[in-house]
């Protein structure tokens, strides 16, 4: 891909266009269309911003400690164990960062399905985020290891204090819609990174990137990338 | 960043823009005889249309300085009636020196504005029409109420595109058939949706204002249903912390292509 910004223009990988990050950072990481919705019209997001979004979610997630992702989004079927690309895994070892980040579900309720692949084929170990008041509901024998944040809410803040303090300081959201909004409505948000698609995906599939946030952050243009027709914009937030 | 009164172009080359070379290189049109849709929309970083409902709490200097160019390239400035009683349109839609750019490149001296409407929901008296320097072109359908057609026909051409709804591809020939080739729409968002459910957009300007917006926002498309409608992106620009896009339909004529 091609780095407009900072200037002058030159080809970048995006592995080493994301690699560096302070020690302790949180991105959020979505793609959105032109006209701003981030599911396609059948509801995904993966198939909106080719296959250049897609060398993107990759290094965002070779270059982080960990990977946090909302319920609705596992649910959605299409999250899968992460894997590392081949050519990322060096590099990414090369960073001190010998093993896979780990998912990290984010679960207020714990209705998981806890079978699924995500849980049972992850190369590190998932963890699930959730709140005192659920975890009578942890299942016996579940394939994750729970990280209790908050008494009947999941306290956001209080989890990514607790994950830092394990040593996962560099962190990746995901989203959904919902926790990405509940990171930046915490100000837990360091940068946000957002491939826009060159799709209009038209009225009847729009889905906010952040339906429910109460609050217009100005932005901070810190990083322009295209390839083909995707742009790859990075915004400090606040 | 750079600063912001300053756009640079970063898909080519980068250097800053007068608004000749804006006008020239950036935002090509056609000649006349040759039919461009152009949109032009500012969103947030979220993709939201608005703050506050309207597109005001957007937009910037920037955006307003390339609205400009468009406006002055353009045959005329399409706008659904939500947009102009929304946001209070009201002539002349170009400054002093857009008027003589466009007197020096052999246009008439305005734009004409052209209104879609199927409710004819307008008022004859307010500043759109009655101070109009050019008479309005008003696009609506055969089952539009009958009084405010005659009202509005006072003040403006109103023209039948479509039977119970207004046709966007009708309209859009109605204005070339007027010799309004090159077309600026600024919205609203239904008008947008109306007109990629048809697939008419040739070209998109989208200026990402950097702030997100949030919860209730719309989006630039809203209403009808569509396919999804495949882009290619044909120029950056970025002004300060405000990008300006263009994009292109893909794989298409080559309409706006440039």
């Amino acid at each position: 891909m091609r780095r407009l910004l900072p200037g002058p223009p030159v080809e970048v990988d995006p592995f080493d266009a994301y690699r560096d990050q302070p020690d302790r950072w949180l991105r959020i990481g979505m793609v959105l269309s032109a006209d701003g919705s981030v599911t396609d019209r059948q509801g995904w997001t993966d198939g909106l911003g080719g296959e250049a979004d897609r060398q993107v979610f990759r290094a965002l997630r070779a270059v982080c400690d960990g990977i946090l992702i909302g319920a609705a989004t596992i649910r959605s079927g299409r999250v899968g164990p992460h894997r590392l690309a081949p050519g990322l895994r060096e590099r990414r070892t090369a960073l001190g960062k010998p093993d896979p980040a780990p998912m990290i579900v984010v679960s207020r309720s714990l209705r998981l399905d806890w079978s699924h692949r995500l849980f049972t084929e992850a190369a590190t170990p998932t963890v699930v985020v959730t709140c005192a008041a659920a975890m009578p509901g942890w299942p016996a024998g579940a394939a994750a290891r729970p990280l209790v944040a908050g008494a009947a809410e999941v306290d956001l803040v209080e989890a990514v204090g607790r994950l830092r303090a394990e040593g996962l300081g560099q962190l990746l959201c995901e989203g959904g819609p919902a926790l990405a909004t509940g990171v930046l409505a915490a100000g837990l948000a360091d940068e946000l990174c957002l491939t826009v698609a060159p799709t209009l995906v038209g009225a009847s599939h729009h889905t906010r990137p952040f339906g429910d946030l109460d609050r217009r952050p100005d932005l901070t243009l810190t990083g322009l990338y295209q390839d083909g027709g995707a742009l790859m914009v990075r915004y400090r937030p606040g | 960043m750079s600063q912001p009164s300053t756009i640079t172009r970063l898909l080519d080359q980068t250097w800053p823009l007068d608004d000749d070379a804006l006008a020239e290189h950036c935002y090509p049109v056609p000649e006349a005889g040759t039919p461009l849709l152009r949109v032009n929309f500012v969103a947030s970083a979220d993709g939201a249309v608005e703050v506050g409902g309207t597109s005001a709490g957007l937009s910037s200097p920037m955006d307003q300085r390339v609205m400009g160019i468009l406006r002055r390239q353009c045959d005329a400035v399409l706008l659904g009636a939500g947009t102009v009683r929304a946001e209070g349109y009201a002539p002349p839609l170009l400054d002093e020196p857009g008027r003589r750019w466009r007197q020096r490149h052999g246009r008439p001296e305005h734009p004409t504005l052209a209104v879609v409407s199927g409710s004819l929901d307008l008022d004859p008296a307010g500043p759109a029409f009655a101070d109009s320097p050019v008479r309005p072109v008003i696009l609506t359908h055969a089952a539009a109420p009958a009084a405010r057609r005659c009202a509005l026909e006072r003040v403006a051409e109103v023209v039948t595109a479509g039977q119970s709804t207004v046709d966007p591809a009708v309209a859009l020939r109605v204005l070339h058939a007027r010799g309004l080739w090159r077309v600026l729409s600024e919205g609203g968002p239904h008008l947008l949706g109306s007109l990629t459910a048809a697939d008419l957009v040739d070209e998109l300007c989208l200026t990402v204002s950097p702030l997100l917006a949030g919860a209730g926002a719309g989006r630039i498309t809203a209403g009808a249903t569509s396919p999804p409608r495949p882009l290619v992106l044909r120029q950056v620009l970025a002004a300060g912390d405000h990008l300006l896009l263009r994009y292109g339909r893909a794989g298409g004529t080559g309409r706006g292509a440039g």
